[in-house]
């Protein structure tokens, strides 16, 4: 199971990844928790410990870009959450990061989780993986 | 009788009266008188005698007076002529004297004429050339106001081309300028209306409408989803009218209040127009009232939790409009706190939009629209925002009589 944490200041936005999880992926996913602002966000993160964590990029008082630049280690997969923003699409899309558009798609959503756990299954099981690309 | 005559001295008609006498004598007494004839004929011829001599002497007498007064006469005469002679000579002394003083008098009047001809000649060509000087004055004056007035009238002609010029430049400029403005008004209309589309209220509602999908909420998400799309026809139709009516903006905002609505509950508002106002007729530029509200929910309330509480309020005062926008928000200080982490990038540009088409519509109209931004304050705690828009009446009819 993929532990994940939702920080974004729009409850529907939460709502919505964390219903759309629930019926996609819920095979794979557990939404762990979920925050409404960058700051409660780091702590949820510090304490969980979370492999996933869907992140807006827009929340008053601290910015996603603000919270992943305050920790220290990174041992978690992001991927970024925004309404509309095309400079920082175009940086995802340059530095190959995952990121969703909200309304998020259920499709690319499950995609982006696939991708997420077969990433993690090669960390955690190399020959499995390699197995797997045979 | 005769003899009357005769002792008078009248011989002639006494001999005539006697002769007369004779013949009366003659007729009446022929006979009886015959020897008397010759008594009376002797006395006649003595008395013809006499009266001859007596005639004589008479005539002697006459003729000695007559030549004494001949005499007299001739020395009369002579005397007369030396008279005349002398007076003759005075005369013609006088009269050479005359001559020669009239001469003189002439001569001298002719001197006198000819000094004062020449005095005239000269005092003439004086005149004449002081004339012909000031006729040469005159023309150079003339002269020198033919040049002046050339002069002023090339200047003129000059000044006029260049006026006209600069006018023909100024009026190209201000064409140019009006169509800069009209460009940069259709511009920021544009750019407000992407502004209000603001992209993360567009995809917030969406996001909104599909959790309520996602939570299976059939009906509300119907709602919005009309909602979301009335709000995007209004957009559209709007979209090429800069100016419309207070009606359709009330009607906008209230769509729009209504899908911020589903994204931060508890979102109560009020519109009270005063009853006397005709929101129908009115015409406001569009979008005027809009980055007000976006503003007061997205900075005001959307940052507090719970008595989230926005009003609309206009009303007349005098010629203008008065529109007031109040939120019980966190208030202006904090909103910038939390704006200023929020979106660094991000700029909320549609108050820095609407003011400059607030300075182009001055500009066209000579309106000033004038918008005042109070704090709030309960028992010194902010307490929310007030926004107080003054829109001129005229401007609206100004703007609807352009239309038509």
């Amino acid at each position: 199971m993929i532990k994940t944490v939702i920080i974004d200041d729009e409850p529907s936005a939460v709502n919505v990844l964390s219903l759309l999880l629930k019926k996609k992926c819920s095979d794979d996913v557990e939404v762990v928790t979920t925050a409404n602002s960058a700051s409660g966000g780091k702590s949820l993160i510090e304490n969980h410990q979370p492999d996933l964590v869907f992140l807006d990029i827009e929340m008053p008082g601290m910015s996603g870009i603000d919270l992943i630049r305050s920790c220290r280690d990174i041992d978690f997969h992001l991927v970024f959450i925004t309404a509309h923003d095309a400079y920082a699409v175009e940086a995802f899309e340059l530095s190959a990061m995952d990121y969703l558009l909200k309304p998020v798609s259920a499709d690319k959503l499950v995609r982006v989780i696939l991708k997420i756990k077969n990433e993690i299954e090669r960390k955690q099981n190399p020959l499995k993986a390699q197995l797997q690309q045979f | 009788m005769a003899e009357a005559y005769s002792g008078i001295g009248n011989y002639k008609d006494a001999l005539y009266s006697t002769k007369q006498y004779l013949i009366l004598k003659d007729s009446v007494l022929n006979n009886e008188t015959l020897k008397k004839v010759s008594e009376l004929k002797v006395q006649y011829e003595m008395k013809k005698l006499q009266l001859e001599e007596r005639a004589k002497q008479q005539l002697a007498l006459a003729e000695e007076k007559a030549l004494r007064e001949n005499l007299l006469n001739g020395q009369k005469l002579q005397q007369e002529r030396i008279l005349v002679e002398a007076k003759l000579q005075q005369e013609r002394t006088m009269a050479e004297e005359k001559t020669v003083h009239q001469l003189a008098i002439a001569d001298q009047k002719f001197q006198q004429e000819k000094r004062t001809a020449e005095e005239r000649a000269k005092y003439d060509k004086t005149i004449a050339l002081e004339k012909a000087e000031q006729e040469k004055l005159k023309l150079e004056k003339q002269r020198m106001n033919t040049i002046w007035l050339v002069g002023i009238l090339g200047i003129s002609a000059i000044a006029a081309l260049l006026f006209l010029l600069f006018r023909q430049r100024t009026q190209k400029r201000r064409a140019v300028e009006k169509a800069q403005a009209l460009h940069r008004m259709t511009e920021l209309e544009l750019q407000s209306l992407r502004a209000q589309l603001n992209p993360h209220f567009m995809f917030n509602s969406l996001n909104s409408i599909q959790e309520l999908i996602l939570l299976e909420e059939n009906e509300k998400s119907n709602t919005y989803l009309s909602a979301f799309a009335d709000l995007l026809r209004m957009l559209l139709d709007n979209a090429n009218q800069p100016f419309i009516s207070l009606k359709k903006e009330l009607q906008f905002l209230e769509l729009y209040i209504s899908l911020e609505n589903l994204r931060i509950p508890n979102l109560e508002y009020t519109i009270n127009i005063e009853s006397c106002l005709n929101i129908e007729h009115l015409r406001i530029p569009n979008m005027m009232l809009q980055p007000y509200v976006e503003n007061a929910i997205w900075h005001g309330l959307s940052n507090k939790q719970s008595n989230r509480n926005l009003q609309i309020n206009i009303g007349q005062r005098g010629g203008n409009i008065c529109i007031e926008i109040v939120d019980n928000g966190i208030g202006r200080k904090k909103a910038a706190e939390i704006k200023r982490v929020y979106r660094k990038q991000h700029k909320s540009k549609g108050m820095e939009l609407l003011s400059d088409r607030f300075t182009l519509i001055s500009r066209e109209y000579g309106a000033d629209i004038q918008t005042t931004i109070t704090d709030l304050y309960k028992e010194e705690n902010p307490a929310g925002t007030k926004v107080d828009i003054i829109y001129p009446s005229w401007v609206s009819e100004k703007i609807l009589t352009s239309l038509s």
